[in-house]
């Protein structure tokens, strides 16, 4: 199952929270990532995100959408490691970037 | 002009034999120094049409590689203006053009197959990554590390205090001197 955010979500991801202003890391989350991660683990399925063709992403955005999901969605971290996959042609880096956000969130939920 | 200056050059030689015959060809002239002479003349217009085009070659090469520094050390500008205006999207887009553009230099030198210590100077990853958290990172919530604390976000807009703006500031000027030190080290190689 395939989620491009430039095209189900924003070409211009916002801030971290719906408070901060438009397009944030929250609202992606709530409103776009949780049904669709939900879904795919309902049929079986890795749910693939595209990260490719949007203007750029803020650090905040990528911590709070999917470091947000062991935070606050009580999704574990091997459980997303199986269940998504991350794709970035444009920004490569991202990946890594990412799997840090959730590594911390599961850290900090660990101490 | 070349062409010119050489046959001018040639009918004065050509003069001062006829005037001052000062070699006496007769009988030292054997098969074997007409072929050494021959293989001489052979080899160095070898030499001379297999150097141009790489000569030339490598050139062209570093001339693209220049144009996507140039292109980095742009985009680095760029984005101390949006970061001095503080609109979130614009400084993210300003991000990923400096990030896209110094990762295109890495692999372009990656593949043109330039010294370790070239490619290794090139590669500024690190640096943008902690440019990156810098301008772009917010607290998760009132526990987070107040090193990175320092910055809110209103409508869309990023506003740092005094501290944390000089550090990015700070961190763009590294940034952009070792942009600069990786494009000598290339123009040298």
């Amino acid at each position: 199952m395939l989620l491009k955010i430039a095209s189900d979500f924003s070409s211009t991801p916002g801030p971290r929270r719906r408070s901060e202003g438009n397009f944030s890391g929250e609202e992606f989350r709530q409103r776009i990532l949780v049904p669709k991660l939900k879904s795919a683990m309902d049929a079986g399925r890795e749910l693939v995100v595209d990260l490719d063709g949007t203007s750029g992403y803020g650090t905040s955005f990528l911590e709070e959408a999917f470091g947000g999901l062991i935070r606050n969605n009580g999704y574990s971290l091997t459980e997303l490691q199986r269940a998504v996959k991350f794709v970035s042609n444009e920004e490569p880096d991202l990946l890594k970037e990412i799997d840090e956000y959730m590594c911390e969130a599961h850290e900090r939920l660990s101490q | 002009v070349t062409l010119s200056l050489g046959m001018l050059a040639g009918v004065l030689i050509g003069l001062s034999i006829t005037v001052y015959p000062g070699v006496d060809l007769q009988g030292a002239i054997t098969l074997g120094n007409v072929v050494q002479a021959g293989t001489t003349l052979f080899v160095g217009i070898a030499v001379a049409s297999y150097l141009q085009p790489q000569t030339a070659s490598d050139r062209k090469e570093k001339e693209i590689v220049f144009r996507h520094f140039d292109v980095a050390i742009d985009a680095l500008s760029t984005l101390e203006g949006s970061i001095h205006n503080g609109v979130l999207v614009d400084i993210n887009a300003q991000l990923k053009k400096v990030s896209g553009t110094c990762s295109a230099v890495s692999n372009l030198v990656t593949e043109l197959e330039f010294s370790a210590e070239v490619t290794s100077k090139c590669n500024v990853a690190e640096l943008l990554s902690q440019l990156r958290r810098l301008a772009t990172h917010t607290p998760i919530d009132a526990t987070d590390q107040p090193a990175v604390a320092d910055a809110t976000v209103l409508d869309g807009r990023i506003r740092y205090s005094d501290s944390r703006a000089a550090l990015i500031t700070t961190r763009i000027q590294q940034t952009r001197m070792r942009l600069l030190r990786a494009q000598m080290a290339v123009n040298k190689a």
